[in-house]
């Protein structure tokens, strides 16, 4: 009975803990060590799972940084970066704070603790997410610091969220003024946005109706200056994010219906650009770590002219031709060598300047339109609009009118330039404009193209052989007291560099021009570099000589004349090295040099004279006694532990 | 007081009185009237040197002679005399001065051709000298100072040993002839002078026991080997008589070798002692 008790209860206990195990088997990590999110790297302590093969974030995260030894050396950008994560998403109270501080090392004892005086600026960003989204109210700030106390304040914006749409009135600012403005529940822009002065004095008003903007108002030293922006003729519209795209279509509206040119990179659009910039700082290292939802999320509504099926394949060819032409365009106009030698030669010449105007005529309007298509604001603009935007001053002719210095005209044609059509209505137009500029730039890179390469030749030609002949010229350059230390056969051996020298390059002079000739041209520096080591190698061979003579000499004392002596040691190591080895590379300088061998021969002269500096320490004694008798210069090589040449 | 001073007088006045040689100087011996030269001998010395380095201070020096004399027939070589065998501990208290102390057999051999005698008798010496060398210019010089405690028999059965003192002093110069310092392919010249005193109960007036004067050439085939020839004459009172002096002419040949039998490692640093 006893027996079975036992028996259930230790089953029971088994599923109890296979459940628990279950249960542990998502239970937290805790990582706390160094850590990169992409740009940031510091110390990060933060809890996650591991599903699978994913490794998720969860529970709290914290990750920071600042450095003490950098701030007293120079400055230091520190960072903070704390909230916590909900299966992989940030959800909770989060803090961003970036720091860039110098310090003056003013420095103060308090109580156990030193405090370092630091000036600079901080910026700072909290609010709650949810499931990755901004919710509630989000404020940023930057403040400038200075003896660590707050000066001023550079930036702030105050935003209410609710799941992720901005809601309710928000205030935007920095050192010029504030903006003040409010959202419908959907995000889109209501009502008048107004920018004050510090002062409480109105600079700027947009005027939205449900995210559309009617008007814009510039105070103008107490006037107010009304602009339209989009009338309420526009049939259709759509609903767009308030971004860079969205201010570029507002200032091409506003100098379309107005002469008053607005100033964008100050006002409203200025801090709205700021502010977009701080949520792009948080968005990129939530995204670093696995959400991408961070984002302000204005929104706003603009004209649309829906581009049909085939007008959109007609811009995205436009784009593509746009791009590739203006390559073409930039790497001539930026290639030196045609701006060194338009100089002298006129057909060149000619070619650089209708470069130039194919570039002002056709590739620069294509560039704007390229733009606009990266910005996603092509289709926010009529047929008319776009076209007066991007040719004000009419669309190009095919035809290229180049004038030179002397007031000489040619006149330049692409392919099927007579029956281009870039009067077509809408993109079509564009096309054939994009098509033309690219097959005119295609045309004259093969002949100017061709131009350049034999003249990179020549050029290239002319480098090689100055240095040649300077390599040439330097080899063998010893003063007579070096070469006076030289034996017969040392100097012999140089004399036979200098002949091979001049063999080689008398068969190069006379080789004709061409690819090969160049080639061969780059493998003799290389060869005359390794014949120039191979000449220090030789004239080195006395001093070394004397120095290897001294290190195998010991001292011994005789206790007969009670004086030391100087004795030879390891005299067969020396004695190979001297009367095997020396000789026989001299023989093979002397017999057999070449370009394919010369790095390998000055290679064996000086790891033969580093091995014997290492013999001198080594023990040797079983080395010595096969050395005995060897004049075998390749057995010799093999005992020395050298490789041996080849051949 | 006064007694041991007038002991005194009489004393000296008795050595000037054996001094001046008018009175019999050995019992059984009569002092010449004058001094006796004998007729020179001819003899050739083969001798080898060994001073083999054991420790950073110490070696073994090993010395192996063989001296031959004249018989009526042949000078120099005519047969053998003795054959040496010198050994002792040496200790290198610096570059310049060392000393040794150790023993000698010397097996004599009985060259009177005449004599019915035993032909071979040992000889047993203890020995201890100290040696101080000192560079001149590029020559070195060279002062020895030996001692020797000798215990010798005659050739006649059973003879009784003999015990003396020899007190010897050496002085000796190597200059280089061909290079300006004795090392490795060096000929240098040698010349040399020793003085041998002997005291003991059985001398009595033969205190100089003989005066060497030599000249060697020498030349360094290696710091560990070198070899010399010379020739030497040599004068001594015989213990016989103290008025009869013996004289030699001989020729001598050295082999000087010094090999090391330490470790690699331990010879390093060679040869540095203090300084």
């Amino acid at each position: 009975m006893t027996k079975r008790i036992t028996h259930t209860c230790f089953w029971a206990l088994l599923l109890l803990s296979s459940i628990s195990h279950q249960c542990l088997g998502q239970k937290r990590n805790l990582y706390n060590g160094n850590y990169t999110i992409g740009a940031y790297q510091g110390k990060a302590r933060f809890t996650y799972q591991v599903v699978g093969i994913d490794t998720i974030f969860d529970g709290s995260f914290k990750m920071e940084r600042s450095n003490l030894g950098a701030l007293l050396k120079n400055n230091d950008q520190s960072f903070l970066f704390e909230g916590n994560f909900d299966d992989g998403l940030p959800q909770g109270n989060w803090i961003f704070q970036f720091g860039e501080f110098s310090t003056d090392s003013t420095t103060n004892v308090s109580g156990f603790q030193y405090s370092v005086n630091v000036n600079g600026s901080l910026q700072e960003a909290k609010g709650e997410l949810n499931q990755g989204k901004p919710e509630g109210k989000w404020s940023f700030s930057e403040k400038k610091i200075k003896d660590s106390q707050i000066l001023d304040t550079l930036f702030f914006s105050e935003i209410d969220f609710l799941d992720g749409i901005p809601q309710q009135s928000f205030t935007i600012g920095n050192a010029q003024g504030t903006l003040v403005g409010r959202f419908l529940r959907n995000g889109l822009a209501h009502d008048t946005w107004s920018l004050f002065s510090n002062e409480a004095y109105n600079i700027e008003n947009w005027f939205f109706t449900n995210g559309w903007l009617g008007k814009i108002e510039v105070n103008a030293g107490g006037i107010p200056i009304p602009i339209e922006i989009f009338s309420d003729t526009a049939t259709r519209s759509k609903i767009i994010d308030l971004d860079e795209g969205y201010s570029t279509l507002v200032s091409i509206y506003a100098d379309h219906s107005s002469n008053t040119a607005i100033d964008f990179s100050k006002g409203i659009n200025e801090l709205l650009v700021q502010n977009s910039s701080y949520y792009q700082k948080i968005d990129d290292i939530l995204s670093e770590l696995g959400s991408n939802k961070f984002l302000e999320g204005f929104k706003v509504k603009a004209p649309y002219f829906p581009l049909d099926s085939i007008s959109r394949r007609q811009l995205d060819s436009t784009v593509k031709l746009a791009v590739d032409a203006n390559a073409i365009s930039k790497g001539f106009l930026e290639n030196t060598r045609l701006n060194l030698i338009k100089r002298s030669d006129d057909q060149a010449n000619t070619f650089y300047r209708t470069i130039v105007a194919l570039d002002s005529s056709f590739l620069r309007p294509l560039g704007t339109l390229v733009k606009l298509e990266d910005l996603g604001i092509t289709e926010n603009l009529s047929e008319d609009m776009l076209s007066n935007y991007l040719f004000p001053n009419g669309k190009p002719s095919a035809q290229i009118v180049v004038v030179d210095d002397n007031g000489n005209t040619e006149t330049f044609l692409g392919p099927d330039g007579d029956s281009a059509n870039f009067g077509a209505r809408g993109v079509a137009g564009y096309l054939a404009m994009a098509e033309y500029a690219y097959q005119s730039l295609e045309q004259i890179k093969v002949t100017l193209g061709q131009k350049l390469e034999d003249d990179k030749q020549q050029q290239e030609f002319v480098l090689l052989e100055e240095q040649m002949i300077a390599q040439a010229n330097a080899l063998n350059q010893f003063p007579d007291s070096v070469r006076q230390g030289l034996s017969k056969r040392e100097l012999k051996a140089l004399n036979t560099i200098k002949f091979t020298t001049e063999v080689l390059l008398r068969d190069y002079a006379e080789m004709p021009t061409g690819n090969e000739k160049l080639n061969r041209a780059r493998m003799l520096i290389s060869c005359l570099l390794d014949f120039d080591a191979l000449s220090q190698q030789l004239v080195k061979l006395p001093e070394r000589s004397l120095e290897l003579q001294k290190k195998y000499t010991d001292a011994v004392f005789n206790p007969f004349t009670a004086t030391i002596m100087d004795e030879s040691v390891k005299k067969r190591i020396s004695s190979a090295y001297t009367n095997v080895l020396i000789p026989y590379m001299l023989e093979k300088v002397e017999n057999g040099l070449n370009c394919e061998n010369a790095r390998d021969l000055q290679l064996l002269f000086q790891n033969s004279y580093e091995r014997m500096l290492e013999l001198r320490e080594e023990d040797t004694s079983k080395m010595e006694r096969k050395l005995r008798k060897e004049r075998n210069p390749k057995v010799v090589l093999q005992l020395f532990n050298l490789k041996p040449l080849e051949g | 007081m006064a007694y041991n001073y007038n002991n005194l007088l009489r004393n000296l006045l008795l050595a000037i009185i054996l001094a001046s040689g008018s009175l019999h100087a050995q019992e059984g011996e009569v002092l010449p009237e004058e001094s006796e030269f004998k007729e020179p001998k001819t003899r050739v010395w083969f001798n080898t040197y060994g001073a083999i380095r054991i420790s950073k201070r110490l070696y073994w020096d090993a010395q192996t002679h063989f001296r031959f004399e004249e018989t009526e027939n042949t000078p120099f070589i005519g047969q053998i005399g003795q054959v040496y065998n010198r050994h002792a501990l040496g200790y290198l208290y610096s570059k310049n001065i060392n000393f040794s102390l150790g023993g000698v057999l010397r097996i004599n051999f009985n060259t009177d051709e005449s004599s019915d005698d035993r032909n071979v008798v040992p000889e047993w010496r203890i020995w201890h000298q100290y040696q101080f060398a000192q560079p001149v210019y590029s020559a070195m010089i060279y002062h020895r100072i030996r001692i020797e405690h000798r215990w010798t028999q005659g050739f006649e059965e059973n003879s009784e040993y003999i015990f003396r003192n020899r007190w010897r002093y050496l002085f000796r110069a190597k200059i280089p002839l061909n290079s300006h310092k004795l090392e490795t392919g060096t000929v240098y010249i040698s010349p040399e002078a020793e003085v041998i005193m002997q005291s003991g109960k059985a001398v009595v007036g033969s205190v100089m026991e003989d005066l060497r004067l030599t000249t060697t050439l020498g030349y360094i085939l290696t710091p560990r080997l070198k070899i010399a020839g010379g020739l030497m004459y040599s004068q001594g009172q015989t213990l016989e008589n103290a008025g009869i002096f013996k004289q030699n002419w001989t020729m001598r040949f050295h082999v000087y070798f010094s090999p090391d039998i330490r470790k690699v490692k331990n010879k390093l640093p060679a040869i540095h002692f203090t300084d």
